[in-house]
C-alpha cells in the first residue's frame, strides 16, 4: 500500500515548476497542473485530498495576492510553497517560499519533505489502520473492499457525515474521523437493522461514531504495545457539508478511502507526534483481540 | 445494556431478545444507575466511554447499591487497553469483553449467567 501525495502545481505551461514534475512522480506524488489561477483557487475548494500546492509567480502582484490569499481563505493550513519575489499577504497567512532563482527538485522536496512530514505515518500504521477500519465497517453493515491511504493536509471534511473522536495520552495525541455519506450511512443501517429502522441524521452518525469508537479502540492496543499509551472521549458528530473541522493540531493527516458498495467511506487520523521506529520495531503481539471474553 | 451508543445497543438488543433476554437500556452511568434502583437485574452489560458518567465510575457506583455486590457486570468495549482492563477488574466488573463482541458466544454466557442467578435467587 503506497501513500499517496496529492500535489497540485499552478503555473503555465513549460513554466519553471514544470522541471520538478519527473522528481516529485519518482517519489509517487500524484501531480495536478493548473495554468489558471482562478481554476486552482477552485480546484482547492473541490479536491480535499490535497496535500500541497506549489505556486509560480504569475508576474501580476495583485493576481498572486489573490490567488495565494484566496487559497488560504478555504484551507489556513495546506502547505504553500511560493516561488516567486516575496510576497505581501493579509496578516495571519503565510507561505513557504522556494528559492526564487534556480529552484531545484531538491528545493521542493527538501520543503514538501518539511511541510508534509513525510516519513510521519509509516506504511506499516496505514496498513493497520485499514485493516482495522474495515473490520469496523464490515460490523456494521459497512463492507468495504479496498483502501487508497493519502497525506491530507486541509481542513476540509471528505464527507457530509462525520464522527470524530479525540485521543490523548503523555506522548500521543490527535483525533480519528470517520466520514461517510448519507447514503452509504443509510444503506449501511439498512443492512444492520432492516429498512423498517429510524433514519435521521442522528441514528446515521451514531453508526458512524460506533465505527470510529471500534477503530479508536483497535489503536490503544497498538500504541499501548509501543510505549505510548493514550485514553479517549466519546464521539462527537459533524452533519452537513458546510460543517469544517477546526483542529487544534496543524499536522497533516493520514486519510484512507475505501470502496464501499453504495459509495466511499474515509478513515482520516491526525496525531500530533509519531515514533517511526518504535512503530516499525517488531514487538510481539500481545494486543487484546475482538470478540475476546476476559473473566475478571 | 449501558451504552451511549444506540447502534450498538439496538445490535446487541436484538441478539439478546431472540434468546429470550429481556433488554432495558441507558445511555450512560447515570441513566444506567437509575434504571438499576428501579429494578434490579440480572445481569449488567455496560461501555466504558460514556458522557456524563463513565463505564468504570458506573461500576464502582453500582456495586454499592443493595442487590449488585454479586451481580456479573460484563465490560463490553472496542477499549484494548491493558491498563483499563486492570482499572475495570478493580472497579468490580466481572468480565472485559472487546467489541465487535462473538455475539453467539456472548449471548450464551449472559443466558447462563443469567439463568444461574435466577436458580440461586
Amino acid at each position: 500500500m503506497a501513500l499517496k501525495r496529492y500535489v497540485m502545481l499552478v503555473d503555465q505551461e513549460g513554466g519553471p515548476l514544470a522541471r520538478l514534475i519527473p522528481r516529485l512522480r519518482e517519489l509517487d506524488f500524484r501531480i495536478v497542473r493548473v495554468p489558471e489561477p482562478s481554476s486552482a483557487v477552485e480546484f482547492v475548494r473541490v479536491f480535499p485530498k490535497l496535500s500541497m500546492v506549489a505556486v509560480n509567480d504569475t508576474g501580476d502582484t495583485a493576481q498572486n495576492i489573490a490567488l495565494v490569499s484566496g487559497m488560504r481563505d478555504l484551507q489556513p493550513t495546506l502547505p504553500l510553497l511560493w516561488h516567486g519575489p516575496p510576497l505581501t499577504l493579509p496578516e495571519g497567512q503565510r507561505v513557504e517560499v522556494l528559492p526564487h532563482e534556480n529552484v531545484t527538485a531538491g528545493d521542493l522536496v527538501a520543503c514538501a519533505e518539511r511541510l508534509l512530514y513525510q516519513h510521519f505515518y509509516p506504511l506499516d500504521f496505514a496498513t493497520y489502520l485499514a485493516e482495522t477500519a474495515l473490520t469496523a465497517f464490515s460490523a456494521f453493515g459497512a463492507h468495504a473492499s479496498s483502501a487508497d491511504p493519502f497525506l491530507k493536509a486541509s481542513r476540509a471534511r471528505l464527507a457530509e457525515l462525520s464522527a470524530v473522536i479525540a485521543f490523548s495520552g503523555p506522548e500521543t495525541s490527535g483525533h480519528l474521523i470517520v466520514s461517510a455519506s448519507r447514503q452509504v450511512a443509510r444503506d449501511a443501517h439498512i443492512r444492520l437493522f432492516g429498512a423498517g429502522a429510524s433514519l435521521n441524521d442522528d441514528a446515521l452518525v451514531d453508526l458512524l461514531g460506533e465505527c470510529s469508537n471500534r477503530i479508536v479502540g483497535r489503536l490503544v492496543s497498538y500504541f499501548e504495545k509501543r510505549g505510548r499509551p493514550f485514553t479517549f472521549g466519546v464521539p462527537l458528530y459533524l452533519a452537513g457539508s458546510q460543517c469544517v473541522l477546526w483542529q487544534g493540531a496543524s499536522r497533516p493527516s493520514l486519510a484512507l478511502e475505501f470502496e464501499g458498495i453504495s459509495g466511499r467511506l474515509f478513515c482520516e487520523i491526525c496525531i500530533d507526534a509519531f515514533d517511526p521506529v518504535s512503530s516499525q520495531s517488531d514487538l510481539p503481539d500481545e494486543l487484546l483481540q475482538s470478540g475476546q471474553c476476559i473473566l475478571l | 445494556m449501558v451504552d451511549d451508543s444506540s447502534t450498538s445497543r439496538r445490535q446487541m438488543r436484538l441478539a439478546l431478545e431472540n434468546a429470550g433476554i429481556v433488554v432495558a437500556e441507558a445511555s450512560e452511568g447515570v441513566e444506567g444507575l437509575w434504571r438499576a434502583r428501579q429494578q434490579v437485574f440480572d445481569l449488567v452489560l455496560t461501555d466504558i466511554h460514556m458522557p456524563t458518567m463513565d463505564g468504570l465510575e458506573f461500576i464502582r457506583e453500582l456495586r454499592k447499591n443493595p442487590g449488585y455486590e454479586e451481580t456479573p457486570i460484563y465490560v463490553l468495549t472496542s477499549d484494548g487497553s491493558r491498563d483499563r482492563l486492570a482499572e475495570g477488574r478493580a472497579a468490580g466488573a466481572t468480565a472485559w469483553v472487546i467489541k465487535p463482541p462473538n455475539l453467539p458466544l456472548l449471548v450464551d454466557a449472559i443466558v447462563k449467567a443469567t439463568a444461574s442467578r435466577r436458580h440461586s435467587s
